[in-house]
Formats: C-alpha cells, sequence, structure tokens
C-alpha cells in the first residue's frame, strides 16, 4: 500500500493497521480489510482508489458519523461507557473501512493458509499487547517511584534547593545564636544586679550600723578611756572642755558621751547662767567623760605633755583622771534628728 | 486494555518493590515520567486514529524518554539545567494537552 495517513504525532505515519496484520490487502473483499480511512482525516488516495471512491467511502462515513453521533446529547456521552465506545469505534471503523463499492472489480487476494494467518495474527497481537503492558508498566513504576521520592524531604531537591536550604538554616542558626547572646547577657546583667542588690543591702546595713554609732542613736561599747574633770574653786569654761571633745575625736574616738550625754556631729557646749550646757542638758563638776576608741590612743591625747590634761590641771587647778579600759560601754542615746534643709542626693 | 492493564501493574509493582533510584538518576525521572506519559497519549490518539503501531509505540516511548533525559543532562551540563527542565516539561505538557484534546474530539466527535 502506497497510501499514506497524515500522523502529527510522534507515531509516524506507517501503514500497519492496528487490528490487521495481514500484509497483503488490497484485493481482499471480506469485511476486515486495510484500507484507507475514509474521512476528514484521508490525505490521499491510491491509484486505485480514485476521486469517485474516495467521495464514496467519504459520504458513507459521514453518514455513520451522523447515525452514531448526531442525535445523543452531551449528558448521554458522559454517561457511556469508554468499553463500548470502543467497540462501537472497531464496528465503526470495520464500516468505513469497507471499499466495496461495486464498482470495480477486487481482485482476490493469494491467500495464505488460514491457520497461518490466524496464528501470525495471533502472535503479533500478543507480542503488541506484551510490549504495551511493558512500557506502561514502566510508566506506573517511573510514576510511582517519583512520586514516593518527591515525598521524601530532601533527597530530591536539586543542588541549588539544598545550598539555599542550607543557607536558610545557617542564617538562622546565626540568629538563634545571637538571640541566645542577648538572654544571656540580660541573665547575666539581672544576676549580677541582683547580687548587687544584697551587696547594696549589706553596705547600707555597715552603713546604718557605722552612722548609727556616730550618730549616737546606737548603744556600743568597746575598749576606750573614761576621763574625769572634777573643778576645784576655778570655773572651767565650756571651750576647754569642747577642747577635751575635739581632742578624743582627733586621736580617733569613735563614740563619746559627755557626763550622760551621747556627743554626735551636731552637740554643743556653751556656758548659761545655770552651768555648762551641753545639747540642752546641764551638766555640771565631776564632768565624766567615756570614749570608745584605743585606750592608749586617746589616753595620750588627754595627757600628752602641754596638752589638754596639763593645761586643766594647771591653769584650772582641776583634777584630770584618765582610766584605759577594755570595756567601756556607752548607752547614752541621741535624739534622731529632723533635717531640716537637708536632702538626700538621689 | 493492555495499556491499563500495564499502568496497574507497575504501579502495584513500584508500591510493593519500593525501588532505590540511584542518585544520578534523581534528577531525570520525573522529566521521564512526563515524557513517557506523552509517548503513551500519543499512542492512544494514534489508536484512535487508527494508525497505532507497536513498533512506533516502544520507538517513539523509548525515544521520547531518553531525548528528555538526554536534553535535561545536556542542561545540567551547561548550567542551565532548571531552565531546561521548565522548557522540556511545558513542551511534553503542551502535547499532552493536545493528545488529549485530539482523544477527546474521537471520543465526543464534536
Amino acid at each position: 500500500m502506497a497510501y499514506r495517513d497524515a500522523k502529527p504525532d510522534d507515531a509516524s505515519p506507517d501503514d500497519t493497521r492496528h487490528d490487521d496484520t495481514t500484509p497483503d490487502t488490497t484485493g481482499n473483499r471480506g469485511a476486515r480489510r486495510s484500507a484507507r480511512r475514509p474521512g476528514r482525516h484521508a490525505m490521499g488516495a491510491t491509484a486505485r482508489n480514485d476521486t469517485s471512491r474516495n467521495g464514496a467511502g467519504k459520504s458513507r462515513a459521514d453518514k455513520a458519523d451522523r447515525q452514531h453521533g448526531g442525535g445523543r446529547s452531551a449528558a448521554e456521552w458522559l454517561m457511556t461507557d469508554v468499553g463500548s465506545l470502543f467497540r462501537s469505534q472497531n464496528e465503526k471503523d470495520e464500516d468505513n473501512d469497507s471499499t466495496d463499492t461495486g464498482t470495480f472489480p477486487v481482485v482476490k487476494a493469494a491467500k495464505k493458509s488460514g491457520a497461518t494467518a490466524t496464528r501470525n495474527a495471533l502472535l503479533q497481537k500478543i507480542v503488541t499487547s506484551v510490549l504495551i503492558i511493558l512500557m506502561c508498566m514502566l510508566l506506573g513504576f517511573g510514576y510511582v517511584t517519583q512520586q514516593r521520592n518527591t515525598n521524601e524531604n530532601y533527597q530530591s531537591l536539586s543542588e541549588d534547593e539544598l545550598v539555599r536550604l542550607l543557607d536558610e538554616t545557617t542564617t538562622q542558626v546565626d540568629r538563634l545564636e545571637e538571640q541566645r547572646t542577648t538572654l544571656r547577657s540580660q541573665v547575666d546583667s539581672i544576676t549580677n544586679s541582683t547580687d548587687k542588690q544584697a551587696q547594696l543591702n549589706e553596705v547600707a546595713k555597715q552603713n546604718a550600723t557605722v552612722s548609727g554609732i556616730l550618730a549616737g542613736r546606737i548603744a556600743c561599747h568597746g575598749s576606750g578611756v573614761r576621763i574625769t574633770i572634777a573643778e576645784t574653786g576655778t570655773h572651767i569654761d565650756s571651750a576647754r572642755l569642747f577642747t577635751v571633745i575635739e581632742e578624743l575625736r582627733n586621736a580617733g574616738a569613735e563614740a563619746i558621751a559627755f557626763d550622760g550625754v551621747r556627743i554626735t556631729a551636731s552637740s554643743y557646749i556653751v556656758d548659761t547662767d545655770e552651768g555648762i550646757e551641753v545639747d540642752g542638758t546641764i551638766v555640771g563638776t565631776p564632768y565624766d567623760i567615756k570614749a570608745i576608741g584605743s585606750p592608749s590612743a586617746l589616753a595620750n591625747a588627754i595627757q600628752i605633755s602641754g596638752g589638754i590634761g596639763s593645761q586643766l590641771r594647771v591653769r584650772y587647778n582641776a583634777n584630770v583622771t584618765v582610766t584605759q579600759l577594755d570595756d567601756v560601754v556607752i548607752d547614752e542615746l541621741a535624739d534622731a534628728k529632723t533635717y531640716q534643709y537637708a536632702k538626700i542626693v538621689e | 486494555m493492555a495499556a491499563v492493564i500495564g499502568l496497574i501493574l507497575g504501579i502495584v509493582i513500584g508500591i510493593f518493590v519500593r525501588p532505590d533510584i540511584p542518585i544520578w538518576l534523581q534528577p531525570y525521572l520525573p522529566i521521564m515520567v512526563v515524557a513517557a506519559l506523552d509517548a503513551l497519549l500519543g499512542a492512544a490518539r494514534s489508536y484512535f486514529e487508527r494508525n497505532f503501531n507497536d513498533r512506533v509505540f516502544v520507538i517513539s516511548f523509548l525515544s521520547n524518554v531518553i531525548t528528555a533525559a538526554l536534553l535535561v543532562f545536556l542542561g545540567d551540563q551547561l548550567g542551565v539545567g532548571s531552565q531546561l527542565t521548565t522548557a522540556v516539561i511545558v513542551v511534553l505538557g503542551i502535547r499532552i494537552f493536545s493528545n488529549v484534546s485530539a482523544i477527546r474530539r474521537f471520543i465526543f466527535r464534536g
């Protein structure tokens, strides 16, 4: 056969029919014939298939089309079983393939032995089916394999994607590490501040003790001296007695009590008509002074030659006794002062 | 019918065998599958057009698959693998669509 069907697809033009394998079909009058297909897919005609026959075949095909498809609605088509469609297509094909026009004499083909032809046809059919099955198996197998492969997370990713993923992961790790550093420094600072708070509390407590002693709000005891100054006739003015207190302070006295009055930073000694007044309290001879500090230093401060002790003895004829003691108790307390002008600096 | 049987067989085998595809084949397998699908649909179309041929089918199937894989391989060598993959997929997709529409015309005669 020399006819050609135009086939735009990969199945290249071929003159072998899918359902017929007999090689020579030109002269066969029977129903199963391989001949040019009528209808719109026919592109050419053989020498024998002249235009009139072509036209006849075409008209028959159109008629068959109309019979088959003309009167059916789309819904009916959708309901149609595909298998039955295939069958009807086969029937139609056979009908359309018939070149039995009666116009031309048809030469009978030299008939092969029927058994061989049938066997060949069967064999060919089996081979075809096996090949199709094989190919479709390959396709299905590849499809499932690829699908499963796609399901796995990283194996199916390309190099670029993996690199990008790695980059993203690295960036994220960096970010997280940065965050961790920030949080850690926060923890550190909070811990430090708690420590600092504790230290501050400690310092504040110490300060409170120290300033309590200094301000005279806390009773205290320790080694020190006890000084007794007794007047004998001559009045000792307040400046002399204040000098005694100053000398004791210079010598490092940490707490001083003057005749039952706790001496603080703001203590004063003045002469009044009633006698010596210390912080609003009238005191009289003998003056009993207690001081806590280094006993020898305090004693030296008073007894030093030419010092306040000898002045008192010489110029005022006072009896001055200084006793160094291991334990001097100062339980006199000064009143807490309310400050009117001084404010704490924040 | 044989095609359907083959497809089902292949899918079942693929499910139960769980093959480990070699790493060098991994970029090409999806392309090969799409190419094979195109070949299969082309065969279905030629069946409806009644010039189906088993040899042509086998050759077109294999050549489709191999050509597609080779194209992608070439693209990988030239550094345009992903672009060429896209191109092949687009072309095969167009062919699949045209094949399917041809088959549909045969079924619905519309």
